[in-house]
């Protein structure tokens, strides 16, 4: 080991180039291992902010699988992870392809769709608290087809996080598409050509050329749009504030208020911490899907 | 302001809750009003301070024996009904407002009125969406007329499971499921809706007409005239009616560096003609003796004041957050939900008894 760590400082600069690196780890540590550290600490004690925290040992943990609260947390967090992770994979992955294929429209195409990524949750939240009133803009729509619009979705608890999902998508998915159509631009013409010398239909061209060349680019934006679901605070805050009746509260909610509404930081450590394994824990899988098939 | 407080980052003055100051003052973020600063105020005594508010109520800001805050609102509560909407469903605002609870549900269910599939006019509006205080103030008074209580007599366990509340919630079912479930549709812009008669009755307090002018832009189904005033109904047999009184504060950071400067500065805001332009301005009224004699000479806001001798502040406490936040759940889940109430009582009582702890 010695000789190891010796021949790896064996040229005068490769030295310098630790102490380079000193900022970097300080600020890693700083911002990142020591809060981590910190709230590993202080899941396992009672907390509040303003008084010492005393060591209740995994009492907390204990509290959030008897507590049903956060259990139906975790609920709605994951439905509305499925929800998006598949609906914001599959959604600009065809949009992206359709406008690939027809190149004059691309550059429009891909600004309309990522004109919603840059709106603040804030304003995303009430435009479309108004769309969904009753009487509204989309009741008014309805109507004239002939479908019945009564009651606003966000105010029933049956309809509320489906109401909150296709604002997410709205919101979400053209960041997406420019990143498919990112990937499908590096996919060489010629893989293309060849494909079309042996006769390949569209869906046999899509099968055996687009997806697998787009793995890469998959993986990526299903871990981004995993751990991005995950950790979606805003809408449920800004839209349902967790309501009606707690069908739209999500676990990153249930943290937030048992932190810093009811000053019971100790649980909301332990919450912060089972999240954070379930996301690396999905992370992983998802990793070894995509690097399997590669 | 939690974690502006906890940081040491909170400002010197901060305008919250009633239940709010009971937490602060719990965690010691609060500066007391002393003696000496009653001094500094000019009042030669604590008598003589509380002698310039209506009798009582400044005792509701204290905490464990000591003064904590100063009023910023003082809002009684009254049933408000459209006379237009009365009209529109066959009744009279005036002699047919409701006196009882039955009749309460009996006249929301007649001036709900639906054309097919779409709701032409909601009778009584109850508010779903508005977090702890607007579950309390629709709820209150029969709440209290029916003897139920948030926590149980020695103040450290649940009672919202109780049969008293059970009742209570029962007939706020009751009276959404008549009105074939109106009231849940209009959450954003109820009062516009009740001006305009597509609710024909509402919870107001004195600082609703001011709101209501507000919108008016001429229209005069905006004005006074359009409306009554009326108490909340009252059970047969009960006590009183208990109308509630939501109250908004002004207090102190135990951290200032210039607390003697921070209270002469809210008195200045709660005296005088500050007062009288915040009053004048949107309809907030301090409970002090003068203002509230001032109101009386004003006939929108002498309606509430009428209301006041029969009404308590909202239901308080140092854990209010999570307590309020468990009730809300319910309320929320009774309103919009066919889920049996004894389990969202249930559910509500697991979380306060665990807020208790």
């Amino acid at each position: 080991m010695a000789v190891s760590v010796h021949r790896m400082f064996r040229r005068p600069w490769d030295r310098w180039g630790l102490a380079f690196l000193v900022p970097g780890l300080l600020f890693f540590g700083a911002i990142y291992l020591w809060p981590t550290l910190r709230t590993i600490a202080i899941s396992f004690t009672d907390y509040n902010l303003f008084t010492p925290p005393r060591f209740t040992g995994i009492a907390n943990y204990a509290t959030l699988f008897q507590q049903g609260i956060f259990l139906d947390a975790v609920k709605v967090t994951g439905i509305y992870v499925l929800a998006i992770g598949v609906l914001n994979y599959v959604l600009p992955f065809a949009i992206a392809l359709a406008l690939a294929s027809g190149r004059s429209g691309q550059n429009l195409g891909r600004a309309l769709y990522f004109l919603p990524v840059i709106l603040p949750w804030v304003v995303v939240g009430t435009i479309w608290r108004n769309f969904y009133s009753a009487p509204g803009p989309i009741a008014s729509l309805a109507g004239l087809v002939g479908i019945r619009y009564a009651v606003n979705p966000l105010t029933q608890p049956s309809t509320a996080l489906a109401g909150i999902i296709i604002v997410a998508l709205w919101k979400t998915f053209g960041f997406y598409v420019v990143l498919f159509l990112t990937g499908l631009d590096a996919i060489p013409q010629a893989y293309y050509e060849v494909a079309d010398i042996d006769g390949a239909s569209a869906v046999q061209r899509f099968r055996w050329v687009t997806f697998p060349l787009m793995r890469s680019m998959s993986l990526f934006i299903a871990t981004v749009n995993f751990i991005g679901a995950v950790k979606e605070f805003d809408p449920f805050q800004v839209i349902t504030a967790g309501g009606p009746a707690k069908a739209t509260y999500a676990a990153t909610l249930f943290i937030y208020e048992t932190g810093f509404k009811f000053l019971r930081m100790g649980r909301a450590a332990a919450a912060s911490l089972l999240l954070c394994v379930a996301i690396v824990a999905v992370t992983v899988v998802q990793f070894r899907i995509f690097r399997t098939r590669e | 302001m939690l974690a502006a407080l906890a940081s040491g980052a909170g400002p010197d003055i901060f305008n919250v809750g009633l239940s709010s100051m009971y937490t602060f003052a719990e965690l010691g973020q609060l500066a007391p009003v002393t003696s000496q600063v009653l001094r500094d105020l000019g009042y030669g005594s604590e008598a003589a301070f509380k002698n310039d508010y209506i009798p009582g109520i400044i005792d509701k800001l204290t905490y464990k024996g000591r003064l904590y805050s100063l009023y910023r609102e003082f809002n009684i509560f009254g049933l408000m009904l459209n006379k237009s909407a009365f009209k529109r469903g066959g009744l009279d605002a005036v002699k047919n407002a409701p006196k009882t609870w039955d009749e309460l549900a009996a006249v929301a269910k007649k001036l709900t009125i639906w054309e097919g599939d779409k709701l032409v006019q909601t009778g009584m509006f109850l508010p779903s969406g508005w977090g702890s205080d607007w579950t309390f103030i629709p709820m209150q008074a029969l709440f209290l007329q029916n003897r139920a209580s948030v926590l149980d007599a020695t103040g450290k366990a649940a009672a919202i499971n109780s049969d008293a509340a059970l009742k209570t919630f029962t007939y706020f079912c009751s009276l959404v499921q008549a009105q074939n479930n109106a009231p849940v549709k209009f959450p954003d812009d109820v009062w516009t809706r009740f001006a305009l008669g597509d609710v024909a009755m509402y919870v107001a307090s004195t600082w609703t007409m001011p709101l209501l002018a507000g919108q008016a832009k001429g229209d005069k189904r905006f004005s006074s005239d359009s409306f009554v005033v009326v108490p909340y109904p009252r059970l047969p047999g009960a006590d009183r009616v208990h109308a509630p009184i939501q109250a908004l504060v002004w207090s102190v950071n135990a951290r200032s560096a210039s607390v003697t400067e921070a209270w002469k500065f809210i008195q200045w805001m709660t005296t005088g003609e500050q007062a009288v332009g915040w009053y004048n301005d949107v309809g907030y009224l301090l409970p002090t003796k003068a203002m509230m004699e001032m109101g009386k000479q004003n006939a929108d806001v002498a309606k509430f004041l009428e209301l006041s001798n029969d009404a308590d502040l909202l239901f308080a406490h140092p854990r209010y957050n999570e307590i309020g936040s468990a009730v809300f759940s319910a309320w929320q889940a009774a309103l919009t939900t066919d889920r049996d109430l004894n389990a969202i009582l249930a559910t509500a009582a697991k979380q306060i008894n665990d807020a208790l702890k």
